[in-house]
């Protein structure tokens, strides 16, 4: 939060295809000149012996870079977790390993940061033809619904934040991506900075981007992270209560029918349905339980605050 | 957010003091001032060693630099400001973990506790009490909005957790800080702390406190907390209540489950019986239902008997101080 500019770590996941490194890292390294502390790590995703030797390459030209090798592909936030991991600036920028983004706007990124704690990136124009914008639109909408911020782009490549923001959300694997989120819900700073597409578009839509099924279950798995963790019985028990109450519903009109109108149950199917109603809604509550049960059992070890500052 | 051991992070290490007064509060600007002064008439001439905490849960008005600007003039005024608003038991367990004093007092800010009750909750703490809670006897709030739905929610709480506690809703408490600490808090949890401290094995009182109609702000609370409060009563009773033995819980509902189970099969041989030839297919299909939650909630059971097996060893904290009520004091030892 403080304005003072600190050490720098840019992380760049290796994975997939990549373009010219070494043109990538001397555009990078040109926007970021005025930076004086500033370290790159290179995260590769397994061995890509193309990429190692040109990291090696400017490595030994004195760049300030560190080579990070998994011993086989992630893929996924794995090694973005790793660059972060083995990062050791007080800012940290996650960049894409290819052009994907317009270079010109990394300064703004920084800039932003000095003032907040995160910065919530959105890329514009959207890459892709009409179907995947409009994915992509419904996504977000969807998440700012969920979430209560719709500012940022999901699953973008690109994140700027603080080293408190991680040390304090423990975020691991997919949840990164919905770093800005996470953090604004926590009270941290959070600043919207709009880049540009860069040079290179991003790569055809991957199942985890924006708008795909499995960004979607991201989405419902940070939305239930987010609201009920705690809580878990608030959830489970309304849905339980709502199916177990329809379920009896059901059951004691029927047993009403055979009672005053003499109808015969052991045919009617619909007894079946009402029963099972009764028996799906108890099933539900106690896996609730069972959740505020663990949490109660683990409780002691739960802090729900973060403290600012002390005065006094 | 979630770290292991971070309730205990840092603190508990300088327990310097024999009163802490921990006061979460949210949006009170306007009765800080007088909150203050009236805090410190009732706790100074005590003559303990004593701190007020002050504990601004995100608040968005001018609470924060109202609070500091008290703290400059009264060096025993501590101020925690949380980065961001978490409600009123995460306040309040903040408040507990960064509260140097043997002994803590909560309280709300909004002036509808009277301080002056505290060194009365204090003396009957001193008669070998661990938590002490306040109820309000001639409450000044509406009768069907806020006293109705709290008479109800507290007879439920009461009947659901067998502690009878009269007034859950009162923040004015005093209890021993070491017994507190061994009570997890989270989410709304502070409803419920006397039945939340009865694991630890604490004696409870309860005194009859002074009520102040709100002079400032607007509540924070209304009618659909009861809805919550159902959900939650559940959770007690299941989790804290029975948390020792929560496979026999589970047993017995798997038992209930089994009943009309039992009643359905006997149903379904009935008319095979009396109408050869008739479809069976519904009674026997209930009574397999019946009998799949039955099941299933014993295999419930055996999980929460996992969870809940690498803490059953757990001490009481109350049985790990060395504090008993001072009858029972060895000779020669000062009160």
């Amino acid at each position: 939060m403080t304005g003072e500019r600190t050490g720098l770590s840019v992380v760049v996941p290796v994975s997939g295809r990549f373009g010219d490194l070494e043109a990538l890292h001397a555009t990078y390294r040109a926007v970021m000149a005025e930076e004086t502390s500033i370290e790159f790590v290179y995260v590769l995703d397994g061995d890509q012996p193309e990429a190692q030797r040109a990291l090696s390459r400017l490595r030994e030209a004195g760049e300030p870079i560190r080579i990070v090798k998994l011993a086989r592909p992630f893929g996924g936030a794995v090694p973005l977790s790793v660059g972060i991991g083995r990062s050791t600036g007080e800012r940290v920028l996650v960049l894409p390993c290819r052009p994907e983004i317009d270079p010109a706007g990394i300064p703004l990124l920084l800039r932003a940061l000095d003032g907040a704690d995160v910065a919530a990136i959105r890329c514009r124009p959207v890459p892709g033809g009409a179907w995947r914008r409009f994915r992509f639109r419904i996504f977000h909408s969807l998440a700012d619904r969920l979430l209560g911020y719709g500012l940022a782009d999901i699953g973008v490549g690109v994140l700027a934040f603080r080293r408190t923001v991680v040390e304090e959300l423990l975020l691991y694997g997919d949840r990164l991506h919905f770093l800005p989120f996470l953090a604004f819900r926590h009270g941290f700073q959070v600043v919207p900075v709009e880049l540009r597409s860069g040079a290179e578009p991003r790569p055809a839509p991957t199942p985890r981007e924006a708008g795909g099924i499995r960004a979607l279950l991201d989405l419902l798995a940070v939305f239930f992270l987010l609201r009920f963790t705690k809580r878990p019985l608030r959830f489970f028990g309304p849905i339980g209560a709502g199916l177990f109450g329809a379920g009896f519903a059901l059951s004691v009109w029927l047993a009403g029918q055979k009672l005053f109108l003499g109808v015969r149950l052991a045919d009617r199917p619909l007894l079946l349905l009402g029963v099972l109603l009764i028996v799906l809604g108890v099933q539900v509550v106690a896996l609730g339980l069972i959740g505020e049960i663990v949490v109660y059992t683990h409780a002691r070890d739960i802090k729900e605050y973060a403290v600012e500052e002390i005065v006094g | 957010m979630m770290r292991g051991c971070a309730r205990v992070e840092g603190m508990g290490a300088d327990i310097d003091k024999d009163l802490s007064i921990v006061v979460p509060m949210f949006n009170e600007e306007a009765s800080l001032p007088l909150l203050h002064a009236a805090i410190v008439e009732a706790v100074a001439p005590l003559g303990v060693a004593y701190e007020i905490l002050f504990v601004d849960d995100g608040s968005t008005d001018g609470t924060f630099g109202a609070a500091c600007s008290l703290a400059a003039s009264d060096a025993h005024l501590r101020v925690v400001r949380l980065r961001r608003n978490v409600g009123q038991t995460p306040a309040m367990a903040a408040g507990i973990d960064h509260a140097r004093g043997k002994t803590i007092v909560t309280l709300d800010a909004d002036l509808q506790n009277d301080p002056a009750d505290i060194p009365r909750l204090l003396d009957v703490l001193a008669q070998g009490h661990d938590l002490v809670c306040g109820w309000r006897e001639r409450r000044k709030d509406p009768f069907l909005s806020r006293r109705l739905p709290s008479i109800v929610a507290n007879r439920l709480i009461s009947a659901v957790t067998g502690v009878p506690i009269r007034d859950n809703g009162c923040s004015l408490k005093a209890f021993r800080a070491d017994l507190m600490r061994g009570v997890p808090l989270y989410s709304e949890m502070h409803r419920f702390l006397p039945a939340m401290a009865m694991p630890e094995g604490a004696r409870i009182a309860q005194l009859p406190v002074r009520h102040h109609a709100r002079r400032f702000g607007r509540s924070k609370y209304g009618m659909e907390r009861l809805f919550k409060v159902l959900f939650d009563l559940l959770t007690i009773r299941a989790a804290v209540v029975s948390a020792s033995r929560p496979f026999s819980r589970f047993a017995k509902a798997a038992t209930a489950a089994s009943l009309p189970g039992l009643l359905s099969l006997g149903w379904g041989f009935r008319v095979a019986a009396s109408h050869p030839g008739a479809s069976v297919l519904v009674p026997f299909a209930c009574a397999s239902l019946f009998f799949s939650l039955s099941c299933f909630l014993l295999v419930c059971g055996a999980l929460c008997e996992l969870v809940h097996a690498p803490h059953a060893g757990r001490v009481p904290s109350t049985a790990l101080s060395g504090t008993g009520p001072p009858a029972q004091a060895p000779p020669g030892v000062a009160p």
